[in-house]
């Protein structure tokens, strides 16, 4: 362990867990939102769109895979499709008239077709395979110092938006219902928060990779709320979680698996916490039972 | 100037899928006052009460509200939230846009005070409802619109909240409420408005012997 942390080689290490704890609180914040207001499914959608938003700026002609302005060319072209998908996944979602589930299987369906549409008719060689691979799908040892700073941004803007809406975000996810009587405007946090799963997705899949993108907004939140008692519990055992998973992820990718892909590792760990936590809860869950109140 | 109704409503209906739930309603609520909507299951009081409350839109008719959202409270028949939503009795109780200072003297009378560090999703049907008026009636509204209020809470919790029903409609404050029970609409002199068949009935004063 001392030779890993006086190793230079190793200092990309260092990068992907600053860069790696900043999503860890993004994560941490947007995920309990994400599994109690049932997006799970959407956010594997959102973060598929990724790809139907790249297709469309290659196509568009927005930048070339090779060229590192054009990369960000793309991503932009990426983002603003991603937010629009994500709106119209939104709208879909409050029809009375079709399951959340549906809609969002319809939009994943359109999203990703429509990928593989433009990049068929855009298709040459300097758009391979590879190219296109690796600006889809991050690798967070392969993080810089720009991206960590946008992931900063994001984990401020995560955090001052779930602070100052922690009431009205509370009482939608208590019930939607009683937080509409109050006055709460239910609509607008819907689409805020499938906006802002949109534009988290999209980033941070270009950094991290959509596997531990997936993960990282499901898992957590779910750990936070299987475990937790209030909202500021919910966030720290999230955060906490998140944390644990990635640095065990980064040091076994230092110690025992150097070759194998960051994201899978992270997200594979994260999955095992997961299933003996749930073990755990199942095997002493009664033994945390609160106590009855005594007999009058 | 004092009676001006907190809410005056003319002409409502409600369409569901091209059907008719109720038409015609006409009813005003005025500060001090507790009215009972009554009628058989189906008759559309539940459905009244959301479209009140905001959480479904009316399909016609004129709502003039004198009051904002936040000086409405609602208590639903049954929660029917999230059992994922692991949180403790007493962070339901503070939960809403603001911050309201606790009635110890409330929550003891409903039996809460003992209850507050357990989760309310492991609470009784019974238990959450008093949490969900509690939770209500601390938040001080000057209308108060409860959907069935009595049904599933045991006999001290109905007197306790009839006590509290009545002290609220002499402080000024409304109670409208969709009920069944016409033995605590007596207890509480309400007003009743009958709903039947999707049509509305005019208010009368309900009868007390």
């Amino acid at each position: 362990m001392e030779s890993l942390f006086k190793n230079p080689s190793m200092t990309y290490l260092f990068t992907a867990l600053g860069g790696g704890l900043l999503f860890c609180v993004v994560a941490s914040v947007i995920s309990p939102w994400v599994v109690l207001r049932r997006l799970s499914y959407a956010t594997d959608a959102l973060a598929h769109a990724t790809f139907g938003g790249i297709a469309l700026g290659l196509f568009l002609g927005m930048g070339d895979v090779s060229d590192p302005s054009g990369v960000w060319k793309l991503l932009a072209t990426s983002l603003a499709f991603s937010v629009v998908i994500s709106q119209l996944l939104a709208l879909l979602m409050r029809l009375p008239f079709l399951s959340q589930d549906a809609a969002t299987g319809i939009v994943y369906a359109g999203a990703f077709a429509m990928g593989g549409i433009f990049l068929s008719l855009k298709r040459d060689a300097s758009y391979g395979h590879t190219n296109l691979e690796s600006l889809l799908f991050g690798n967070i040892l392969l993080l810089n110092i720009f991206e960590i700073r946008i992931l900063a941004i994001l984990a401020v803007l995560s955090v001052l938006g779930a602070w100052f809406q922690r009431r009205a975000l509370q009482l939608w996810a208590f019930d939607s219902d009683l937080a509409l009587a109050e006055g709460v405007r239910t609509g607008l946090l819907h689409y805020s928060l499938i906006g802002a799963v949109a534009l988290v997705t999209v980033v941070t899949t270009k950094f991290l990779g959509l596997m531990m993108v997936m993960a990282f907004l499901v898992i957590p939140g779910s750990v936070g709320l299987m475990i937790g008692r209030s909202m500021r519990s919910i966030y720290l055992i999230s955060w906490l979680f998140s944390s644990v998973c990635l640095v065990t992820g980064l040091l076994l990718i230092a110690t025992r698996f150097p070759d194998v892909p960051a994201g899978s590792l992270t997200t594979a760990v994260g999955f095992i916490f997961f299933i003996l936590l749930v073990m755990l809860r199942l095997a002493f869950g009664r033994r945390r039972k609160m106590p009855e109140e005594p007999a009058p | 100037m004092v009676n001006e109704p907190v809410i005056q409503i003319s002409g409502a209906a409600y369409e569901h899928h091209g059907e008719t739930i109720f038409r015609d309603v006409n009813l005003c609520v005025e500060p001090g006052v507790i009215l009972a909507i009554t009628g058989p299951n189906g008759a559309g009081k539940t459905t009244l009460i959301k479209c009140l409350v905001g959480i479904i839109p009316w399909a016609k008719g004129q709502i003039d509200f004198r009051i904002t959202p936040d000086d409405i409270s609602y208590v639903p028949q049954k929660w029917t939230g999230d059992s994922v939503f692991p949180l403790r009795t007493g962070e339901v109780l503070a939960m809403g846009l603001r911050a309201v200072t606790p009635d110890a003297e409330l929550r003891g009378g409903f039996d809460l005070d003992r209850l507050e560090r357990r989760a309310f999703t492991g609470l009784s049907v019974g238990q959450q409802k008093k949490v969900l008026l509690v939770r209500a009636l601390e938040r001080r509204p000057r209308l108060l619109v409860l959907d069935e209020p009595f049904a599933g809470l045991d006999a001290g919790s109905c007197q306790y909240l009839i006590k509290r029903l009545s002290a609220m409609a002499s402080g000024g404050g409304s109670v409208l409420m969709a009920s069944h029970e016409s033995p605590y609409q007596e207890a509480l002199g309400a007003r009743v408005f009958e709903m039947s068949d999707g049509h509305a009935g005019a208010g009368s004063p309900a009868t007390s012997s």
